[in-house]
């Protein structure tokens, strides 16, 4: 059966549709809690998805999955606090909206945005499926290597005005990165002998750390410097003439994030970056991106939402879970006997294009329940702050516990804020350091694994084909960024000097 | 104190951070695999160099800048001290007394919701009745998301 | 629907679990404390994060026990970190009185051996053996040798220039994929993954010339699809799924490896109640094994 013969009929069953909707609603409601990330919410469905035949068990997760990454979006705009690490790109512009009253129409930005690329990813699932998968095999250690040094340069370069500073953030978040067991000899590395430490430190910690409780102190230290939340819009809708100013940016995120979405691993959060620097390079207002662009805010968005089409093609293809979420899908299709893997097409077809269209029912799905529950969230602005603060510590504090339940980790997280609370006061760029954090793993085993392969010769970085390009396209963003700093300080020194009083007070 | 101070000592700190990491991971050098690829201190090394070399540049722009003279932006601080304070004194009792998860929680809540309103002469028992009731409230719904349906269990 | 080997592997070793979580808890347990048991909820402790294999197989065990039998409440908690030691050492250290069980697998042996961590896999008596599967040798379909004979001498040939790709850098493949260089008189370059499923990817794209696989079932997608050849089983028997394939006896070597699941509880368990668990287990298993239902 191929594509074509698809009975799409089978879809509109009943069962389904309440799968799809059920998935939907509480994916986004649950995603938007700091902390509770895709993760936890497929877990909390995987047991209800056995009791269902499986193509509704696999629609189910789908749902949740594809609505936690735009859920996520919520906190990240509403409270500066991404939900997830393919959310922090999006606080960039969708939190200063926010802050400047609009916090409604920052996530109906978002909310098309997710969808659109929901719908990208979705389709490239469907028609790009077998030569994408193709592609897939070709890649190995080098590229992933250097596909994570793109990463972290893409961020590096755009999310904070002192390039330096961004770059040491960076490196600690790679340095914190190598804290635990090393994965190609097995030593523990910096633990302190500490056995919660041995597999490092945990993402939500760490995330939860840097953004909800340096984020909490600062929302302490501007306690009664805050525009009164009765000025503040909730409303979601966003007039067709300003959302056709994101289309660009939309397109090129969906774009780059179902291309990111294939190599297992690097992920959603990858891709929201590249979607944002994307959006920022073909954007003909690059200088509102930080101040509350919707470009920026679509870029992103687009990104993390198509990825997750992308990540579920190396599963479906080749039975390799591309991120941690999928891996959960894919425990739902082994619990129905079914083997994600080269043969799926064939052997179970109804399923395999069953899911594959019902992948694009679930970004509509998600439309419909981000316009009921949206609303909702963006009042969160309107509590009044001594009960706001406390609110969100709390949740951070019982998000970090329920993620590993682990006392360690709140100790971690809360000195992590202390520090990241400095740090963002000084220029440091607090999404470099998470996506290093992130990306660590990768970029040292891939870089090691590499010169295991080919015996110590730094050569093979050069001499496949795809890697190359990846060289070629480091070397030349570098050159072109070092070119354009060394055009552009002169400038900027004048406007520094113009403008230095003033920026003092806007940054605090 | 002037953010130059501030930008200094978080510079020098991370120096020194970035120090001890150098010393680890050489030690894992000289202990470990021949091959250079495969030593576990062999990527370590590379950070831990490029941090100080880094923060070196860092620290030279700093010295300079004329832009960084200014006060370093610190409202609030008693406030912001004592909730951190709070935070560790509920992560620490929660820790040695699990089982009483959900009375710390509202307490908690109550008391840094009461060092966010309190001002001197402010009717202390209106504000403990209103920021009460909503510390319950809140520490409900922890109870229904959590304990009730993810099956995380708080105590 | 066909059914593959592999899947009804799979789902046998599913079903068999809520049986063992049934009597794990001491369905008719006698004698002493065994009485009453057991009197409270029943913690299962996975010591692997959430969502991973390990962790929906205690999931599922929770789900089916508490539809069977109503008395019994399980809370599973996923206690992950440190590749399962903070998990196992808070197994090995909880109360011995049934109502605290651990999930475990080769790495409570192999924790111990490498980290600095308070137990060893004495302190843990055995429950059950939910399943075992021995390694394979899996070479890439393009790669220039057919069996094991040729494998061998391809590498005596080009000595630490043949790589095979392993699950992580202390799991039991890693020690399987050394002990068999060591065994075979060769020298191979064995290369960590981050789980097998990467491994096999690479094996399959001909970045490294062959894997050990934790098992027949994970690796069995790859040799349907015609990328990966397996040229040895690490046992004495041959495989069903793999008849063809020579086991490790069969070629001389003593290099036999398995992947395995249990069911452990803290040492000082109540002998009886383990015996009790152990033997209604197992009656339990084939009743429900035979009632599989067929889903397609």
């Amino acid at each position: 059966m191929g594509l074509t013969e698809f009975d799409v009929s089978v879809l509109f069953d009943p069962l389904n549709i309440v799968a799809i909707l059920v998935g939907s609603l509480a994916g986004m409601f649950f995603g938007a809690i700091p902390g509770v990330g895709a993760m936890v919410v497929l877990v909390l469905f995987l047991p209800i998805s056995f009791l269902l035949p499986p193509l509704p068990a696999v629609l189910l997760l789908l749902a949740v999955y594809q609505s936690s990454e735009y859920g996520g979006s919520i906190s990240s705009i509403i409270l500066g606090i991404p939900g997830s690490p393919s959310n922090v790109a999006t606080i960039l512009d969708g939190h200063p909206m926010a802050q400047s009253g609009m916090p409604g129409k920052a996530l109906g930005y978002s909310l098309w945005a997710s969808t659109i690329g929901g719908l990208v990813g979705g389709l490239a699932l469907l028609f790009l499926a077998v030569p994408i998968a193709a592609f897939a095999m070709t890649l190995s250690y080098p590229e992933y290597f250097l596909l994570g040094m793109l990463g972290i340069l893409a961020v590096a370069v755009i999310s904070s005005h002192d390039l330096i500073r961004s770059i040491i953030s960076a490196i600690l978040g790679l340095m914190v990165g190598t804290v635990g067991m090393d994965l190609i000899t097995g030593d523990p590395r910096f633990t302190g002998g500490q056995m919660e430490l041995y597999s490092g430190f945990t993402l939500v910690a760490i995330i939860l750390g840097m953004f909800a409780f340096s984020e909490v102190i600062t929302m302490i230290r501007d306690k009664g410097s805050q525009p009164a939340p009765d000025t503040l819009t909730v409303k979601t809708k966003v007039p067709f003439a300003e959302l056709r100013t994101t289309a660009k940016a939309t397109t090129g995120g969906s774009v780059i994030g179902s291309l990111i979405g294939i190599f297992p691993g690097t992920g959603s959060g990858t891709a929201s970056w590249f979607g944002y620097s994307l959006a920022k390079k073909l954007s003909r207002n690059p200088d509102r991106f930080g101040k509350g662009s919707p470009e920026g805010i679509a870029g992103a968005e687009s990104a993390n939402n198509s990825s997750v089409g992308g990540s579920l093609l190396p599963l479906l293809t080749l039975g390799v879970p591309g991120s941690p979420a999928i891996a959960i899908v894919m425990g739902a299709f082994l619990m129905h006997g079914i083997v994600p893997g080269p043969n799926i097409f064939a052997e179970e077809p109804t399923l395999t294009y069953g899911i594959l269209f019902g992948f694009l029912l679930t970004s509509v799905a998600m439309f419909f329940s981000g316009k009921l529950v949206t609303p909702i969230f963006s009042r969160v602005l309107k509590f009044p702050s001594e009960m706001l603060i406390p609110a969100v510590l709390l949740i951070s504090i019982v998000g970090v516990y329920a993620a590993n339940t682990s006392s360690f980790e709140l100790w971690v997280a809360l000195t992590v804020g202390v520090i990241a609370y400095f740090m963002r006061n000084l220029g440091f760029s607090l999404p470099a350091f998470v996506l290093a954090f992130v990306l660590s793993g990768i970029i040292e085993e891939n870089f090691r694994r590499a010169l295991l392969v080919s015996g110590g010769d730094l050569t093979i970085f050069v001499t496949r084909p795809f890697s190359l390009v990846l060289v070629l396209i480091i070397v030349g963003l570098v050159s072109l960024g070092i070119w354009g700093k060394a055009r552009g300080t002169r400038r900027e020194k004048i406007l520094a000097e113009v403008q230095g009083t003033d920026e003092q007070k806007s940054k605090a | 104190m002037k953010v130059r101070s501030v930008e200094l000592i978080v510079l020098l700190g991370l120096a020194a951070a970035g120090v001890w990491y150098l010393v680890s991971a050489t030690s894992f050098l000289e202990a470990g695999e021949p091959d250079y690829y495969l030593n576990p201190g062999f990527f370590p090394t590379i950070l831990g160099c490029a941090l100080l070399l880094f923060i070196t540049v860092s620290l030279v722009q700093t010295l300079f800048r004329t832009s960084n003279r200014e006060a370093f932006p610190a409202r609030n601080t008693r406030r912001v001290i004592l909730v951190i304070g709070l935070t560790a004194a509920y992560l620490l009792l929660w820790s040695m007394i699990e089982p009483l998860f959900y009375l710390f929680t509202v307490l908690f809540f109550l008391a840094v919701s009461l060092v966010l309103t309190l001002k001197r002469g402010t009717p202390l028992l209106p504000a403990i009745a209103r920021l009460g009731l909503v510390a319950v409230l809140l520490t409900g719904l922890v109870y229904l998301i959590f304990d009730a349906t993810f099956g995380i269990s708080l105590t | 629907m066909k059914k593959t080997h592999s899947r009804t592997t799979l789902i046998t070793g599913l079903l068999a679990l809520p049986a063992l979580a049934l009597t794990a808890c001491g369905g008719q347990a006698d004698g002493g404390d065994a009485e009453s048991f057991p009197d409270e909820t029943i913690t299962f402790i996975t010591a692997f994060a959430a969502g991973g294999a390990n962790d929906s197989l205690a999931r599922m065990l929770a789900e089916h026990t508490e539809t069977v039998a109503e008395d019994y409440d399980f809370v599973i908690e996923n206690i992950d970190g440190s590749s399962g030691s903070v998990g196992q050492a808070e197994g090995a250290q909880a109360d011995p009185d049934g109502h605290t069980l651990l999930l475990v697998t080769p790495s409570i042996i192999t924790n111990p051996m490498f980290n600095n961590v308070p137990y060893t896999h004495e302190s843990f008596e055995p429950v059950i053996l939910i399943n075992s599967e021995p390694h394979v040798l899996l070479v890439n379909a393009d790669a220039p040798f057919d069996d094991f004979a040729s494998f061998v001498e391809h590498a005596e040939e080009n000595p630490g220039r043949v790589s095979i790709g392993v699950s992580g850098a202390e799991t039991t493949t890693a020690f399987t994929s050394r002990d068999l260089a060591t065994a075979a008189g060769i020298e191979t370059t064995t290369v960590p993954h981050d789980g097998m499923a990467d491994a096999l990817l690479q094996a399959q794209g001909g970045h490294i010339d062959g894997a050990v696989a934790g098992g027949l079932t994970e690796a069995q997608s790859a040799i349907d699809e015609g990328s990966l050849k397996p040229i040895l089983v690490f046992d004495d028997e041959r495989l069903e799924g793999l008849p063809d394939v020579p086991t490790a006896s069969e070629e001389g070597l003593d290099t036999m490896h398995s992947s395995w699941r249990g069911v452990a509880a803290p040492e000082g368990t109540d002998p009886e109640i383990i015996e009790l668990c152990t033997m209604s287990s197992r009656r339990r298993w084939r009743r429900r094994a035979t009632r599989r239902p067929h889903r397609t």
